[in-house]
């Protein structure tokens, strides 16, 4: 199952559950479903509707078990009035269930984060080698924090930065976390995930070039969490596929296209570091909670490297098998 | 005005001034204010003040201006009033002034949740762990989760990740407005108030890394942020003094004593890139909100170094002249 945050005709942020070229609106679908299949009437199923079915990601997210059982229940109604082809256009209390892709703004999966953006790089062998860079100890890899804001979503501007003159683009696969925890084993790690969706992250990569050698190597690493926080520079969305839906999450095909062509491709499978082992090495001494996005690294081969430069005008897809394709345009500054 | 959070003894956070070394609830003097001062009703005036006054530092933070100017009328009341002489409880029913030993004091904004640290910021640091500055007017910054966060009382946890943990001691920025691309001549306008901060790490998360072989191997710089942001490895507190309060804040001197003995002493005139510039530069490319935190990096003299290291059990005393005393303990 695929799910969407989006903005109604109303301007309220609500979610939604992805099929075909459709959103469906969970709350207003789960309405209609207490009335139809459990006989509720429509005042008690609007009042349970909006308990169980909150408009906010996070607020769902923080559901976790029941929530995930309620996205099924749903999801199943959704499937099966589509299959029947009877699916309804608005719910008892007049919430319009069904809209186009085309009709409505998909937003960042779960615009209400103010948790945790954790950026893991240097994740994939072809980094290293493409670039020339010293590829983290093993077992471990590097992490930059991001701030909730540098978020934005599907079609948002890419704002070009003033303090760098070269940006990069990379495809990276992000978790969302699920469920609350710290020193999580690699085994029990996957139960923690909520979700897994495509980012696209932006660095200012002339702040890390020509700033001379230093000694222990120190100088560029400065500037790493400054080229990375800029406004606008982390994309993410536009669903969420749900832990279990894309099968195995480290065998996933990704690609990123600049105005069409492709320039980075890859498959989850080569991370140096596996999801599960990404999130024992974050939790052992810092706290994950629901809502927190893990950036995986970015994906590419040594054919179609990590990471590649983008202009203002650009358009760039990233795209991941089973999750979507991330559409946005990198604009002039403001 | 030195401002706090604390816990009040229905465990609600609220926030309070010091006031003759009383703490009032500037929710509930406000509510007072209202009925008193302005003949607003009671249900109505605390209608007001959970608006105009609320209860979260940060909310109050984000009305920016209004706020400011709310919390000078409200302050000013009750300094007027004097703590003795404020009517005990508000309309809601709550007590408007405390000693400081009958509340909690909390981290001064408990929802803060963007925290932007400088690093290698002064000339003895980079004498003291050897490595090569920032380049001139640039400055290294690096983040810390939310979680990190914690206020005085406070317990700090030994971490998993390393055996080495050491201190800073530094000045810290709380931003008072929405804000990018701001010069230098305007940065100390967007700025709130000031706190006493401690930066801990887990040393040995770096220097255990492979630094690699030369000018293309980052490797310990790949888990700065890592090393520094366990949970609880950022003290913060125990006021939220406001700039007003400040003369200057480029010439306060800092001292940090574990167990009572002196270990870090310094002044935040030591800065290499001053608080105008570290602003000017972070806000280039990057908006700033309000409640945002600046942990302005580590002071300290050859003699009195701004690294200190930590064992289990230490008791910590962080000071900045006007600012407060932030205690603190490392536990298992």
């Amino acid at each position: 199952m695929r799910i969407a945050s989006f903005r109604n005709h109303s301007g309220e942020i609500r979610t939604a559950v992805c099929r075909g070229q459709y959103l469906f609106d969970l709350r207003a679908a789960f309405e209609k479903l207490l009335v139809d299949r459990d006989g509720c009437d429509s005042s008690t199923a609007a009042r349970i509707a909006q308990e169980r079915m909150p408009g906010s990601m996070l607020a769902l997210i923080y559901r976790g078990a029941e929530g995930h059982a309620d996205l099924s229940l749903v999801d199943e109604y959704v499937r099966a009035t589509a299959e029947e082809r009877v699916v309804p256009s608005y719910s008892p209390c007049g919430g319009r269930i069904r809209y186009g892709l085309d009709e409505v703004s998909v937003l960042a999966p779960v615009p209400q984060l103010h948790g945790c953006v954790f950026n893991m790089e240097y994740n994939y062998d072809a980094y290293s080698t493409v670039h020339g860079t010293v590829p983290p100890d093993d077992g471990k890899t590097a992490m930059f924090i991001m701030n909730p804001e540098t978020v934005i979503g599907q079609g948002d501007g890419i704002r070009w930065p003033n303090t760098a003159t070269e940006v990069t683009s990379a495809v990276e696969l992000g978790v969302i976390i699920g469920k609350e925890g710290k020193r999580i084993s690699r085994d029990q790690a996957l139960s923690h995930v909520f979700g897994y969706t495509v980012v696209n992250d932006l660095t200012g990569m002339s702040l890390l070039r020509g700033i001379g050698p230093g000694t222990r190597c120190f100088p560029k690493g400065f500037y790493f969490s400054r080229s990375m926080v800029m406004d606008t520079f982390e994309v993410v969305g536009p669903y969420i596929a749900l832990r279990d839906e894309p099968g195995d999450p480290q065998h996933l095909d990704a690609e990123l296209r600049v105005n069409g062509a492709v320039v980075s491709r890859g498959n989850t499978g080569d991370m140096r570091c596996s999801i599960a082992r990404l999130i024992e090495f974050l939790s052992e001494d810092i706290t994950l909670k629901p809502g927190d996005l893990i950036s995986t690294g970015a994906i590419g081969t040594v054919e179609y490297p990590p990471e590649a430069p983008v202009v203002i005008g650009d358009v760039i897809e990233a795209e991941i098998d089973q999750i979507g394709v991330l559409r946005n345009q990198v604009v002039a500054q403001g | 005005m030195k401002l706090a959070s604390f816990r009040n003894r229905s465990a609600e956070t609220r926030i309070g001034a010091l006031i003759d070394d009383q703490l009032v609830d500037l929710t509930a003097a406000f509510e007072r204010y209202l009925v008193d001062e302005c003949g607003v009703g009671s249900d109505r005036a605390v209608e007001v003040a959970a608006v105009r006054m609320p209860t979260s530092m940060l909310d109050l933070i984000r009305r920016e201006g209004e706020g400011s100017a709310d919390l000078a009328t409200i302050y000013s009341f009750a300094c007027d009033r004097g703590p003795e002489r404020l009517t005990p409880f508000s309309p809601r029913g709550d007590r408007v002034v405390y000693g400081l030993d009958e509340v909690t004091l909390l981290t001064p904004i408990p929802q803060v949740y963007r925290i932007f640290n400088i690093g290698n910021n002064s000339a003895v640091f980079s004498r003291t762990i050897a490595t090569s500055a920032p380049e001139e007017n640039y400055t290294c910054m690096f983040k810390k989760t939310p979680r990190s966060v914690v206020g005085p009382g406070d317990d700090i946890l030994w971490p998993i990740t390393g055996n080495e943990v050491v201190t800073e001691l530094e000045l810290g920025v709380v931003i008072g407005k929405k804000c990018k691309g701001v010069t230098q001549e305007d940065a100390m306008d967007c700025i709130f108030g000031y706190v006493v901060a401690q930066d801990l790490a887990v040393l040995d998360v770096l220097t255990n890394a492979n630094w690699g072989p030369g000018e293309v191997g980052l490797p310990a710089t790949y888990y700065m942020d890592l090393c520094k942001t366990p949970d609880t490895f950022q003290p913060i507190g125990p006021f939220l003094v406001t700039r007003d309060e400040v003369a200057d804040c480029q010439s306060l001197d800092m001292e940090l004593r574990v167990n009572g003995k002196c270990t870090i002493k310094g002044s935040t005139s030591g800065m290499r890139v001053p608080i105008r510039r570290q602003i000017e530069f972070l806000s280039a490319d990057m908006t700033f909100l309000p409640g945002d935190l600046i942990v302005s990096g580590a002071m300290g003299t050859d003699e009195y170094p701004p690294i200190a290291p930590l064992a289990i059990g230490d008791a910590l005393e962080a000071e900045i002249a006007g600012l407060g005393v932030l205690k603190n303990r490392v536990v298992a």
